[in-house]
């Protein structure tokens, strides 16, 4: 058989097996609000940049003013040796975080309407600098009623996480909370590792039975799931993967376990610091 | 950056569906995949819309070719894990997930080396010329051209020996 004729058949036979491929109906308006969400992030950059130099030729105007008033160079903070009062000192979070308080039964509690943050320490990456510290952050947002995560990296340099790249914001995501399950994908790649990578969290309620992840481990087989080590289940699902479709599994009122599927759709891009996609969309 | 408007929206409903079945090929037939790679091309689009408008069709199709070069790029530098679900488990969660996995033509163009399945997707079912596939891919024509042959020769073995 020659080529042309190899592509025709195989053309042919492509149409018959895609047919059953459709996209998701609202894709046009995911993508314009996420389009939307980078074009704010892009405003606030400028913003930020903005005030950053007008701060920046404030202070260069004082010094010169300072250094040409009076003749001399006149350091703009009076050192601590010159008899100044001691700068306070702000309160470093503690190194390494502390371990959360699990409930009773073994699972670990879901952030208080305080908006109060919880923070869960997270297994080290192969390429984390030694003596870090990984932490998922989550807590209530009570105006939008949304649970909200993101991640840090902490270091003995850095305390209080960051310390470039994604480390410091990582990418928030929200979940829509549940009578039964609280769902939802937080995408955020680690500073410190392959950009690559995104975690997914999911915020699970009490009444979960188990987690499996879909469309990872398939013809890729080094994306795979995974849980954290010494966790019980039904509480963060941590996944290496770029947009894996995570399904739940847990118990309705009556004890009957019910499947909720859940997409994190758009994985966390260019240094870590984007996540575009509709998050803990469910379906 | 100008927010894209009404034609955009109909731009994506009308050619979605088309564009999607090709990024599932060049995903090696993952559809979760296939899905995540249209939105963020779509994404580049709608960030250039004013320039991609005048022909959106093949600047979303470069923006796929272009995002799962990136993928595969990236895919080959992550470490392998083992997984914690049980094989028997990610056996029915995966058929649940897709089913176009299991087709025979769709596994043996996963087989194939990237470039040659690029090729073999661009020339056969995006109807591309040999010239247009060279364009996208960023190569000459003899290398698409030799990509396709090997790539289809790759392909009559692997389902020759399914067949047995």
């Amino acid at each position: 058989m020659s080529d042309e004729n190899t592509g025709l058949a195989l053309r042919e036979h492509l149409e018959h097996v895609l047919a059953g491929v459709q996209p998701d109906p609202m894709l046009a308006q995911h993508v314009r609000s996420q389009h939307r969400r980078r074009v704010r992030r892009y405003q606030a950059g400028i913003a930020t940049g903005s005030a950053l130099a007008v701060a920046g030729i404030v202070a260069a105007t004082m010094w010169i003013g300072s250094a040409t008033g009076s003749g001399t160079v006149v350091h703009p903070m009076p050192l601590a040796s010159e008899g100044s009062p001691t700068p306070t000192p702000t309160a470093a979070p503690s190194y390494p975080p502390a371990e959360p308080q699990k409930f009773a039964d073994g699972h670990y509690p879901l952030p208080p309407p305080t908006g109060e943050i919880l923070r869960f320490p997270l297994r080290s990456e192969p390429n984390d600098p030694p003596g870090s510290q990984r932490t998922l952050m989550v807590w209530h947002n009570a105006d939008t009623n949304d649970y909200c995560a993101d991640s840090t990296v902490q270091t003995p340099e850095h305390p209080t996480g960051g310390g470039g790249g994604s480390a410091g914001g990582g990418c928030a995501g929200t979940t829509s909370p549940d009578e039964h399950l609280l769902s939802g994908l937080v995408l955020a790649s680690p500073a410190c590792g392959d950009e690559s990578w995104s975690f997914i969290f999911g915020v699970l309620g009490r009444n979960a039975v188990k987690v499996t992840a879909e469309g990872v481990g398939g013809p890729d087989p080094e994306v795979v799931t995974r849980r954290l080590d010494g966790w019980d289940m039904s509480v963060f699902l941590v996944l290496d993967a770029e947009a894996p479709t995570v399904v739940f599994h847990y118990l309705d009122a009556d004890g009957h376990e019910v499947r909720h599927q859940t997409q994190g759709h758009g994985a966390a891009t260019g240094n870590g610091n984007v996540c575009d996609g509709p998050i803990g969309t469910t379906r | 950056m100008t927010a894209p408007g009404q034609d955009f929206d109909d731009f994506v409903v009308g050619r979605s569906p088309m564009l999607l079945r090709t990024a599932v090929l060049l995903c090696g037939g993952d559809v979760h995949a296939g899905e995540d790679l249209l939105q963020q091309a779509l994404l580049k689009v709608a960030g250039r819309w004013r320039a991609a408008s005048e022909n959106p069709t093949a600047y979303t199709r470069a923006a796929l070719v272009n995002l799962a070069r990136d993928r595969r790029r990236r895919l080959s530098r992550r470490p392998a894990e083992a997984s914690w679900i049980a094989a028997s488990e990610a056996d029915l969660v995966a058929d649940q997930a897709s089913t176009i996995g299991d087709d025979v033509v769709v596994v043996a163009l996963r087989e194939l080396p990237s470039r040659q399945r690029t090729a073999v997707v661009l020339r056969f079912w995006e109807d591309l010329s040999v010239d247009e596939t060279a364009q996208l891919m960023g190569c000459s024509t003899g290398t698409v051209k030799s990509n396709t042959s090997r790539g289809l020769d790759r392909l009559r073995l692997l389902l020759a020996g399914s067949e047995r």
